[in-house]
């Protein structure tokens, strides 16, 4: 299912006063660490990169050091890093301790109602969603393909799905497999 | 950190007094619930390693936690990878086993797809208690690696040996091992390697912390001291504990060596492994000896090729009871297959592994030990899968690869922990048949050869021995041990220049090789030489300050030189 653009939503928004549909599109998130509704999709940037993340999932936290070399090979070239937080019961702090602790690159964003889960269509953590210029997405899947199953992996990883995705997105390409199978824990099994 | 353990006695009770141990939902509601059908199977194979604070990465003790890992928990138990239980059944009954049944599969299958339903509370079982102190009770001495050892945020798994020195100055009988990693979900297995000689503080040079590399350490060890028992940890299990009369002996002076596994898991982690020693006043009645078998030198497998196999084989010159297995390969290993021939012609398995993953490896423990007649063949047989089909294949695109201890080489070995039968120490037959089979496989290993002549030499077969230590100086002339042995063997053959002389090349190669030292002296001795035998034994008896033989040696030396000046 489409949900409507983020952008457009909020031209809505401005006529909330006529129409509470879109200010319950707002309220339902995502929100910021504070608290605030967010619209990640605002301002200008190239491409956008979501990493769908359950703290208690062993696979996406193992994940960190990878994302970060990802998020630093295309620092200052127009890509913004998003750390959505789907979990509920997620609160501010212990969403600042996990992602220092394990050192995730960009900024937290608490999807507790699963909106950019479902923009997105991502079902699991740690899962990746790239989003071009024109706030489309064309890259949903595994950031590599070094799990091939829970309990499977390889030594490392032979694809590097994420990284090409983006490279594709900033070289102006299409993404050659624009849908990947991520492994890891489902997001549909958070409260 | 604290560790957390279980008290698996405290659970056992709850568990048997549910009703759903098989998980079969009952007759009446064909919906499975988590109080009545899955907790019931959680509790016995899962939560050892998924409870709060243990190995596992998430807890699966509450409805709470199970609930937000059903998916991945019918995902897993679906493809068996979880829990983490390789042997086929079938093929050896083993302590432990961590297997769940078709039915418990589907029935977690079942509850997942009904939405996870959690029943009446009521019906939860107890859980299991979790407690935070050592599993067999304080231990007798706490042995905590020297330096910690840094595990990286991310990469490959990697395997590290910790050295460490137990302060005891007397004899010891150990009776059981625990070891507490430090922080969780870091160390997959560890195995615990008694080293009597120092060797690995050779292999430690290398690294200035100390510690030192690598998936497999082989130390040196007298061949009158073989290896009795596996000395092997995993999460999730209540530590062994030898019965009576099989502990094992630890010497002041001894070094251990943790052998571990890690996986990096996203944070750098510090981890400084502690080992537990429980200890008998009962020195051994029982000598179990662990055999391997090995087919190394076989391992060649060409890029690309998905079924590689090799083999080998023993023959019991002993009646054996088998109590352990534990087989070894790395990530190329897929089906490993252990058995024996009995004389009877008919094949008794010992083993089936058909998905190899190293990462899981462990000892098995037979529930009743196996019986193997005298003339039986144990078998080993690994295919190895070197193609890219192969997930786990270290090398992308696929490589040769030949034997070695990295993660990158390949390894086929089988290791049996066996008691022979009958009372009283039965060993040495057993030792001398695997030294023989080792020569037939190895004819041109230095080793194989000094093995077996010391061997020999030790049940005063010096014929035998001079011809093995003959053998073994000719394939490697620079082994001080070699011509000093072989000079003993001549030394019992009457042959006392000759023994001389090899004693002296002895000393050659290593001017402070003492027990080359101390037998020159005593054929100097015993060819009325004295002066000269006093030299050498002067030379030893300071180096041993504290032996009281050696001090009467001595004196005894000294008068005997003293009466032929007079």
């Amino acid at each position: 299912m489409n949900l409507p653009h983020f952008r457009r939503a909020r031209n809505v928004l401005a006529l909330s006063v006529v129409c509470g549909v879109a200010v319950a599109a707002a309220a339902s998130g995502p929100f910021d660490l504070s608290g605030k509704p967010i619209d990640p999709f605002q301002g200008k940037a190239r491409a956008r990169v979501f990493l769908f993340v359950r703290s208690d999932c062993p696979i996406s936290n193992q994940y960190a050091p990878e994302v970060r070399r990802i998020a630093k090979e295309f620092a200052n070239r127009g890509v913004e890093f998003w750390v959505v937080v789907p979990d509920k019961t997620a609160t501010k702090a212990a969403i600042i301790k996990h992602m220092k602790a394990y050192g995730f690159p960009g900024q937290a964003i608490r999807d507790p109602n699963q909106v950019l889960v479902k923009r997105a269509k991502a079902t699991i953590s740690p899962e990746a969603a790239v989003f071009n210029a024109a706030g489309k997405e064309v890259y949903r899947g595994r950031i590599d393909n070094l799990y091939v199953n829970i309990g499977l992996e390889r030594r490392a990883a032979t694809t590097h799905d994420l990284e090409a995705a983006i490279s594709a997105v900033l070289a102006g390409r299409p993404v050659k497999q624009p849908v990947t199978k991520a492994v890891g824990c489902w997001l549909a099994d958070l409260d | 950190m604290k560790h957390l353990a279980i008290l698996f006695l405290a659970v056992a009770p709850s568990l048997l007094a549910g009703r759903g141990l098989s998980g079969a939902p009952s007759g009446s509601s064909p919906q499975p619930r988590f109080g009545r059908d899955i907790a019931p199977i959680l509790y016995q194979n899962c939560v050892a390693c998924h409870h709060p604070g243990g190995h596992a990465p998430f807890s699966l003790v509450t409805y709470q936690g199970a609930r937000q890992h059903a998916r991945a928990i019918a995902s897993a138990t679906r493809s068996r990878r979880m829990p983490p239980w390789l042997p086929a059944p079938g093929y050896g009954d083993f302590l432990g086993t961590q297997r769940l049944t078709n039915t418990q599969i589907q029935t977690v299958g079942k509850w997942v797809r009904a939405g996870a339903p959690e029943g009446p509370p009521a019906q939860v079982p107890v859980p299991p208690r979790f407690m935070s102190e050592w599993q067999l009770g304080t231990p007798d001495l706490i042995v905590k690696a020297p330096h910690p050892f840094t595990v990286p945020a991310g990469g490959p798994n990697l395997f590290w040996n910790f050295v460490m020195t137990p302060d005891i100055k007397t004899t010891k009988y150990v009776r059981a091992i625990e070891i507490r990693p430090g922080p969780r979900n870091l160390i997959h297995h560890a195995n615990l390697i008694v080293d009597r000689v120092g060797s690995s503080l050779r292999l430690e040079k290398s690294s200035p912390a100390g510690g030192f590399p690598g998936m497999d350490v082989t130390v040196d060890r007298s061949v009158f001291d073989p290896i009795g028992h596996f000395l092997f940890w995993k999460p999730g299990t209540v530590p062994y504990s030898e019965p009576d009369g099989f502990s094992w002996r630890l010497d002041p002076g001894n070094y251990l060596v943790l052998n571990t596994h890690f996986q990096p898991h996203g944070k750098v982690a510090e981890v400084q492994p502690e080992v537990g020693l429980y200890f008998t006043n009962k020195p051994p009645t029982k000598f179990p000896i662990v055999i391997e078998l090995e087919a190394d030198n076989q391992l060649d497998i060409p890029a690309g090729d998905p079924d590689f196999a090799v083999s080998d084989h023993f023959r019991l010159p002993e009646d054996v009871d088998v109590l352990a297995i534990y087989p070894h390969a790395h990530y190329l290993g897929k089906r490993l297959e252990a058995y024996a021939i009995l004389p009877n012609g008919s094949r008794k398995w010992l083993l089936l592994i058909p998905d190899w993953n190293m990462d899981w490896q462990a000892v098995y423990r037979y529930r009743k030990p196996v019986v193997l007649p005298k003339g039986s063949v144990i078998w080993m047989r690994y295919h190895y899968d070197n193609s890219s089909a192969n997930p786990r294949n270290p090398n992308h695109p696929p490589k040769r690869v030949r034997a070695g201890n990295q993660a990158t080489d390949e390894m086929a070995h089988l290791s049996l922990q066996l008691l022979p039968r009958g009372a009283g120490d039965h060993r040495r037959p057993i030792q001398e048949a695997l030294m023989r089979n080792d020569i037939k496989k190895h004819p041109a290993e230095f080793q194989a050869h000094m093995n077996l002549g010391a061997l020999l030499l030790s049940r005063l077969d010096a014929q035998d021995a001079e011809a093995q230590l003959a053998t073994a100086v000719r394939l490697d002339p620079k082994r001080p041990e070699a011509h000093d042995m072989l000079g003993v063997a001549l030394e019992n053959l009457g042959r006392s220049s000759d023994a001389l002389l090899e004693f002296r090349i002895a000393l050659r190669d290593d001017p402070h090789y003492l027990d080359a030292d101390y037998n020159l002296a005593m054929a100097l001795a015993r060819r009325g030489q004295i002066a000269e035998a006093v030299k050498d034994f002067r030379l030893v008896a300071a180096a041993y300050p504290k032996s009281a033989l050696l001090q009467k040696q001595l004196r005894q030396l000294l008068a005997e030189e003293k009466a032929g000046h007079k």
